[in-house]
């Protein structure tokens, strides 16, 4: 055997756990190796000193009502485990049980395949339905059908067999009401839409846009609404509201409605 | 077959080389104490408290610490007592919780304690003792060399005192070790080796250079 794959054992020789065949190579080695005989001698009056501990009486410094006052602790509520500790225990219960992994494992799974094939964004603009339901003609909106574009058909073969409907992202409000041109259709049907559900809402709406856009945007509005042929439905409905501010911006939507289309 | 020559174990560690294989006898007041009845839990403490205040007082170095320690141990075990499995015996488990609650307490002191602690240690250091003698068993001041003992214990880092503190002194085997420190047995006996050669090393003057002269000769005849 080698000294230094000697060296390692020597506690475990000491202690006299090793294998026989593993003792008597060990044998071997130290009969040759005063330097191995040594430190196992100092290994085993180092166990020897600490066998000492075991055999002083250790315990002679614990009170004799040391068990009452765990009970009484324990009775005081001390050992109670606590929201987050009932938590832990449920949640390690259910995980020791049957279902739980199971349902995990399904649970991360999903998530997963979503998250790597995409889902379909089934996308509802409030007042909308309510819109439709009113009897207004439905707007049209500019929905594109179109693949993620993080997703190309070659990284993702499910995502390549499988149709994903997103919108592209709506512009800022606050980009619409500078005057941005591209992507407002869709505040504009929202706010159309508003109008018809919740006049007062969209009238406060229309107060809190700022007084040096609120012209220009009321224009914009009225002229989505004219081309969505909602225009004097939408009037109708804020003047049925009652709401004192209700005849101006009405007005503005009838005014608006009876330019011809171009 | 030829012996060992040298396989002597230590009369203090022959007992725990393999675990006795028998019926756990704390399983009956656990039946008793899931069942709801409390006396049951207390009697479980008045069983096992020397033992555990015992491990805590050679982990901690201190009887305050290991009192407090070791109601936190039984707090806890009231808590979690649930999660106990019948793989291990309920000891096993205890021992477990036990060291938890050790090493939370050791955190809990601090850098600055710590910090006080090795000083403390160092102006009381073993350096500076007089002659002791070469043996605890054949000394009137067997008290002082287990105080010693007991302070370079202390200075083991506790992934070390630990395994050294189960094995030699509270007489634990591999396996069991491992299951409470949640380790692989290999590591329990690698530390257990080192936390030995470290001690040595600290308590140089109470060990002897050479071994006995029986041995040499059984080993060189």
């Amino acid at each position: 055997m080698r000294h230094a794959s000697c060296a390692r054992r020597l506690s475990q020789y000491a202690d006299g756990t090793l294998p026989q065949e593993v003792c008597i190579r060990m044998d071997a080695h130290l009969a040759t190796c005063p330097e191995c005989r040594t430190e196992l001698s100092q290994l085993r009056s180092t166990i020897d000193l600490l066998g000492s501990l075991a055999s002083s009486s250790a315990s002679a410094g614990l009170p004799t009502d040391f068990g009452e006052q765990v009970m009484a602790r324990i009775s005081a509520g001390e050992a109670d485990p606590g929201v987050i500790g009932r938590f832990g225990d449920q949640w390690r219960r259910w995980m020791e049980s049957s279902v739980g992994p199971p349902l995990l494992t399904a649970a991360f799974g999903l998530t997963l395949l979503v998250l790597v094939q995409g889902v379909e964004v089934e996308v509802s603009l409030p007042g909308f339905a309510s819109s439709a339901s009113a009897g207004a003609t439905s707007i049209p909106l500019e929905t594109a059908v179109s693949s993620r574009p993080d997703v190309s058909p070659a990284a993702s073969p499910l995502a390549a067999r499988r149709r994903i409907v997103a919108l592209p992202a709506m512009p800022p409000l606050a980009a619409c009401l500078r005057g941005a041109e591209s992507g407002c259709g869709r505040w504009h049907a929202w706010h159309v839409g508003l109008g018809m559900r919740e006049p007062r809402v969209f009238l406060r709406e229309v107060e809190n846009v700022p007084d040096r856009a609120r012209e220009r945007w009321l224009d914009e509005l009225s002229r989505f609404a004219a081309h969505s042929g909602t225009a004097s439905v939408l009037a109708a409905r804020l003047r049925e509201s009652g709401d004192p501010r209700a005849h101006g911006v009405a007005t503005h939507f009838e005014q608006v409605a009876a330019i011809p289309r171009r | 077959m030829t012996q060992p020559i040298l396989n002597r174990p230590s009369s203090l560690t022959a007992h725990r080389v393999a675990p006795v294989e028998s019926v756990d006898p704390d399983l009956e007041l656990i039946d008793r104490w899931r069942d709801g009845d409390s006396q049951a839990f207390e009697a479980l403490v008045r069983r096992h408290e020397r033992r555990v205040f015992g491990l805590l007082l050679r982990m901690l170095g201190s009887r305050e610490e290991a009192e407090d320690a070791a109601q936190d141990t039984f707090l806890n075990l009231h808590r979690h007592g649930h999660r106990f499995r019948r793989e291990a015996r309920f000891s096993t488990f205890l021992y477990r919780v036990a060291m938890n609650a050790a090493l939370n307490r050791r955190r809990s002191l601090g850098r600055r304690r710590a910090h006080m602690d090795a000083l403390v240690r160092e102006q009381s250091g073993g350096s500076a003792l007089p002659s002791v003698p070469r043996g605890p068993e054949d000394s009137a001041a067997g008290g002082e060399i287990r105080d010693r003992v007991q302070q370079e214990l202390q200075g083991l880092p506790p992934a070390l005192r630990a395994p050294v503190v189960l094995f030699d002194i509270e007489g634990l085997a591999y396996a069991e070790i491992a299951e409470v420190l949640q380790v692989a047995e290999g590591t329990v006996k690698s530390r257990i080796h080192r936390a030995r050669k470290a001690l040595k090393e600290r308590l140089r003057d109470l060990v002897p250079d050479e071994g006995p002269a029986e041995e040499k000769e059984g080993v060189l005849a």
